[in-house]
């Protein structure tokens, strides 16, 4: 697998946005697309290319598995790896997460020096 | 006694005949004149002899009773009879037993010998003190001898203590008797055995108020579990008629009774550790919650009484309580996300040098925020074991194994405190039914309590002991000890000890509250003991892993009807 480079965000927390933009930009080095919202990131995706998605689950509207289901549904996007990021602190919903294909459930709150080096471990299990 | 007085009115005739008889040889041999009228005189002399001495015994008598007003001469054969039938009647339904005037026994009946289980040889001569025991509002020896001693009678019920330490209740009534002068000669005990029928009186009322209880009731005998009673519910929930109880166990309640880990349940309140002892388990029919205590019956005699309620309305609504929960926690976790994520990113510097006032003060809200998400993962997971949604991952694991990994695990918390946690090796495997991360959980919450109370430089010791049927696991730290005062509640939610040192690191007070409900949820059981000055070892039981726990995925729900 080629290395990581660019990553679709989505979440509707404007301050956990931020977070993530310095985590990923600043701290690490990867080339951040980020979008607040399910229907904000359908209309993205085909300018972006992301190679990974970052999703937030609990979003208002389209909820972070919905959007997953929108973007496999897309030409070209069936198999694009997926992390998730959640403050539903259940295993059971991360295990579901992981049975249904996603990549890795990272629990918030996350650590802004660390995301970047989680996201690179899971990507290297490819 | 009337035996006895045939015996004296035969003997009474025959020395009379004697008399008679020996007189008139007499004056046969005296008076010439009898002598030589041959034997016909001689009969006459007898029989007029005889008859004189009869008439002397006969006024004799008379003039003795007649002195005595109560006797009724007339009637005295009938009389001895009715006394002679009042005596049987006394000996056959009651305790009788005679003591002299100082107390000591000289009689005791048949009936008191079964009912106190003593022979009269190791009475007779003693005072009866050996039957009083220290019972609270009862009248003591001393006090029933001071009152019968003066010539007093005494009347009461008593708790009295047979030959094999079983209490007896009576009712008693002690009279003294006198001889002529008026001297107190001995006093006689008269005691009847109310323990059955109070038993049976007791049974009786107790069981008009259980059996109309909305919750099941069970009594049963705690050394063989054979029911003695159930009440209307608990026979509709076990589908038992009245006439199916007899010769039922307690393992007949249930087609998957784990009799091992009910005698775990039992021995805390067995032993006399606790007065009462609660288990949630699943039954088919739902969950259930079993309250048990022991109860003593008039006679002494201990029986288990479990009450079992239906608790799956209550479940619903901590299902209900727990979603919220689960998404107040969501709601919490979302900003605190923001607020540990920004004071990270300038601790860190990625944001520019900061000065050292400010950096002191960004690591105290850093640090704070991080007990925060502390004690809402903490409520969570409390929540969690609380509403039973907490799945168990059920597996054989070597207590070895955890105790060498919790070490490498919490070794930085270690070093942070100052502390050195020591693994001494089990030399054999010590394996148990359970899973490994709540199980490892546990051992995390112990060990940072220990390292937290623990002196600078010291060691905390973690051990393996073999228990008979369970494995014990201990966390040993040499730090102040826990006060008496906090016994009681130290394993209450949110409790926690105020060290006699200031504590650097406040822990959130649901650890060891977490902690006892993950053991209870494996059957164990959690406890320490203490030393002030000293330190403390923390330990927690589980039973050993055998074959027939394979198929138990969740042996501490499924143990219990």
């Amino acid at each position: 697998m080629s290395d990581l480079t660019t990553i679709l965000h989505v979440d509707d927390d404007e301050d956990i946005l931020e977070i993530a933009r310095m985590a990923l930009e600043m701290v690490d080095s990867f080339t951040l697309h980020q979008c607040n919202s399910g229907p904000d990131a359908l209309e993205k995706i085909e300018g972006v290319a992301p190679q990974l998605l970052l999703l937030d689950v609990m979003m208002p509207g389209m909820t972070g598995p919905d959007l997953w289901a929108k973007v496999k549904a897309l030409p070209g996007y069936a198999e694009t790896p997926t992390i998730f990021m959640t403050a539903k602190a259940e295993d059971s919903l991360s295990q579901e997460l992981l049975e249904t294909g996603a990549l890795a459930v990272i629990t918030k709150p996350f650590d802004p020096m660390t995301l970047g080096a989680q996201i690179r471990a899971a990507w290297a299990k490819l | 006694m009337k035996r006895i007085r045939k015996i004296s009115l035969f003997a009474l005739v025959l020395s009379n005949t004697a008399i008679s008889l020996g007189l008139t040889m007499l004056f046969y041999s005296w008076v010439p004149a009898i002598t030589a009228s041959g034997s016909e005189r001689f009969m006459l002399l007898f029989v007029v002899t005889s008859a004189l001495v009869a008439l002397i015994t006969v006024v004799s008598i008379a003039y003795a009773k007649s002195t005595d007003p109560d006797y009724n001469w007339a009637f005295s054969g009938a009389y001895d009879e009715a006394i002679d039938l009042r005596e049987q009647a006394l000996n056959k339904h009651t305790i009788v037993s005679v003591a002299h005037a100082d107390g000591r026994i000289k009689e005791i009946n048949e009936n008191f010998e079964k009912t106190f289980g003593y022979d009269a040889r190791e009475v007779i001569g003693k005072l009866p003190s050996m039957l009083y025991g220290e019972f609270k509002d009862e009248a003591s020896f001393r006090e029933v001898f001071e009152v019968v001693s003066k010539g007093g009678a005494w009347q009461g019920e008593q708790c009295l203590i047979t030959k094999d330490r079983r209490i007896v209740r009576v009712h008693t009534t002690i009279i003294p008797r006198f001889d002529k002068s008026g001297t107190h000669t001995d006093s006689i005990s008269i005691r009847t055995d109310l323990t059955h029928a109070r038993a049976e009186a007791a049974s009786e009322g107790r069981n008009a108020v259980i059996e109309g209880l909305p919750d099941g009731v069970i009594v049963y005998d705690p050394e063989t579990f054979e029911i003695i009673y159930v009440n209307k519910n608990g026979r509709k929930r076990l589908g038992w008629s009245t006439g199916e109880i007899e010769g039922k166990h307690m393992f007949d309640t249930f087609t998957k009774f784990d009799k091992g880990l009910f005698e775990r349940y039992l021995a805390p309140l067995l032993n006399g550790e606790a007065k009462e002892v609660t288990i949630e388990v699943v039954h088919d029919q739902g969950p259930i919650e079993i309250l048990t205590h022991i109860d003593a019956g008039p006679d002494g005699k201990p029986t288990l009484i479990s009450v079992v309620r239906d608790i799956a309305e209550r479940k619903q609504s901590e299902r209900l309580k727990l979603n919220s929960v689960s998404m107040v926690s969501h709601e919490l976790r979302t900003p605190l996300t923001s607020i540990k994520g920004a004071l990270r990113l300038i601790e860190s510097g990625a944001l520019g040098e900061l000065g050292p006032e400010i950096a002191r003060m960004i690591s105290v809200a850093h640090r704070n925020s991080d007990r925060l998400l502390e004690i809402f993962n903490d409520i969570l997971v409390l929540e969690k074991l609380d509403s039973g949604e907490m799945d168990f991952s059920q597996s054989t694991l070597d207590l070895r194994d955890l105790l060498r990994e919790a070490a490498e695990a919490n070794a930085g918390y270690g070093e942070e405190c100052q502390v050195h946690f020591v693994v001494n090796d089990w030399g054999s495997a010590a394996e148990v039914h359970g899973d490994s991360a709540r199980l490892m959980q546990v051992m995390s919450n112990l060990m940072s309590n220990a390292a937290k109370f623990s002196p600078a430089g010291a060691d905390v010791n973690l051990y393996i002991q073999d228990c008979a049927g369970a494995w014990r696991v201990c966390v040993e730290d040499h730090g102040p000890g826990i006060p008496e005062s906090a016994h009681k509640t130290l394993f209450d939610s949110f409790f926690q000890v105020e060290d006699v040192q200031e504590q650097s690191r406040p822990g959130t007070g649901l650890g060891l509250t977490i902690s006892k409900k993950i053991i209870q949820r494996h059957g164990g059981r959690i406890a320490f003991e203490t030393e002030l000055g000293k330190g403390s070892v923390f330990y927690f039981e589980l039973a050993k892993h055998s074959a027939s726990q394979e198929d138990i995925d969740d042996a501490p729900q499924s143990a219990v009807a």
